[in-house]
């Protein structure tokens, strides 16, 4: 019982990995879930109910009302790894995380690119992969005894807006946004 | 991360917003409460990097069960602490449910290492392992109980919240704990002062050199107060 007093001191997580887990929850939380089984036969029975009431009462605020809720375009950031489009919106080369916000409240380009950037320097993206980088990838081993070498270098990032209103931060210089037909992310 | 909210924020407002879409509001309740449940998992653990994974494993089990996440004046993390005793319990059960992307990250130290910290970070886990020697001959319940309020610093009702039981079932727990541990630490010291030149081979460091070197110490059994909380005694 002694040893009870004697516990170790507690100590913080690791700043830079703490800050690339929150990304990689607030991506994960605002990912939509698809439901169970059970539910979705419940769901499509409501919205077949719907769908009479519809045809029978002609009144369409119903389908409003029970429409599929979505995350807004507005709540997605994507980091690219390469300049390209490639692979459309559900494969393509990098990852969705959560929201860009500035402190303001407003999407911003600078918040954005900072969100990418953080999740460069921890090498969850590598340049042309698609998705994060999996634990097997071979990070790099920095051990005390080969320096200090705390992060991976971050690329130049553009922060740009994909047709759909979605953020979208490209590896690039200051003409990748309109090389790829995009409009530039403001702030 | 870009988005900063209130401090004032409870954490259930935190944890409705994200079900609404704001996933950044799920990223601040992890912000506030990862450095406790870091150290939680590690006090369970014994192993800094388990319980980095662990911690993930930790939000991302309170994500998936958020609808029966219960707050104590506003916070969430004796709800946080409690899913976490159930993590350590099983990681690689918790970690099955999951990509290993979403919680795992790349191996390599990100952070500056230098060798002190390298060297403190392995003798907290020399330190840890002892107790969790020592905890070892608790039942699991008591185990649960002894890491929530006296490593943890949670009060007998927060530890009620993150265990599902009554306040009192916290406090019968916790007094059988202290009686089982004092009961070790006296048979530990019996033979150690009967036979001082023949320590138990199979049982290294049970009797620490701190504890040899400091008979104060041999009393703390019966009121192990540095890491408890104040409230509700």
């Amino acid at each position: 019982m002694s040893s009870l007093v004697d516990l170790p001191p507690q100590r913080p997580l690791p700043p830079a990995r703490a800050r690339a887990r929150q990304a990689l929850l607030e991506q994960y939380a605002s990912t939509p879930v698809r439901m169970p089984r059970r539910r979705r036969i419940a769901r499509y029975l409501a919205v077949t109910a719907a769908g009479s009431t519809l045809l029978f009462g002609g009144a369409a605020a119903a389908y409003v009302a029970y429409r599929p809720a979505s995350v807004p375009v507005e709540d997605q950031t994507r980091c690219y790894t390469v300049a390209s489009l490639d692979g459309g919106d559900s494969d393509f080369h990098g990852t969705t995380v959560g929201r860009a916000w500035s402190g303001d409240g407003q999407r911003s380009a600078a918040a954005a690119v900072e969100l990418c950037a953080a999740l460069w320097q921890q090498g969850v993206l590598e340049a042309g992969a698609k998705g994060v980088r999996p634990p097997e990838g071979g990070a790099k081993e920095v051990g005390p005894s080969a320096g200090v070498v705390p992060t991976v270098p971050v690329p130049p990032l553009q922060a740009c807006v994909l047709d759909n209103g979605i953020a979208a931060v490209f590896p690039g210089d200051t003409g990748t946004c309109a090389r790829l037909g995009l409009a530039k992310l403001a702030g | 991360m870009g988005q900063h909210f209130d401090p004032r924020t409870p954490d259930l407002d935190l944890l409705a917003q994200a079900e609404s879409g704001t996933g950044a509001a799920f990223g601040e309740i992890f912000r506030r409460h990862s450095d406790a449940v870091y150290n939680h998992c590690f006090r369970r653990l014994g192993s800094w990097s388990s319980a980095e994974d662990a911690t993930s494993l930790v939000f991302l089990e309170t994500w998936r069960g958020r609808a029966r996440a219960v707050g104590v004046d506003g916070s969430l993390l004796p709800w946080l602490l409690g899913v976490a005793n159930n993590v350590v319990r099983n990681v690689a059960r918790a970690a099955r449910r999951y990509d290993a992307a979403q919680f795992r990250l790349p191996a390599g130290p990100v952070e500056p290492d230098h060798a002190d910290e390298v060297a403190s970070r392995l003798d907290d886990e020399r330190r840890m392992r002892e107790v969790l020697r020592r905890i070892a001959t608790l039942g699991a319940d008591e185990q649960d109980v002894v890491a929530l309020v006296l490593m943890s610093g949670l009060s007998y009702a927060q530890a009620a919240v993150a265990l599902g039981v009554p306040v009192g079932t916290v406090r019968s727990r916790l007094s059988r704990a202290r009686e089982r541990l004092a009961a070790l630490e006296r048979a530990q010291s019996e033979p150690a002062q009967s036979e001082p030149a023949q320590p138990d081979p199979a049982q290294p460091g049970l009797v620490p050199d701190a504890v040899q070197s400091r008979p104060e110490l041999a009393d703390v059994a019966a009121t192990p107060r540095t890491h408890e909380s104040k409230e509700t005694r």
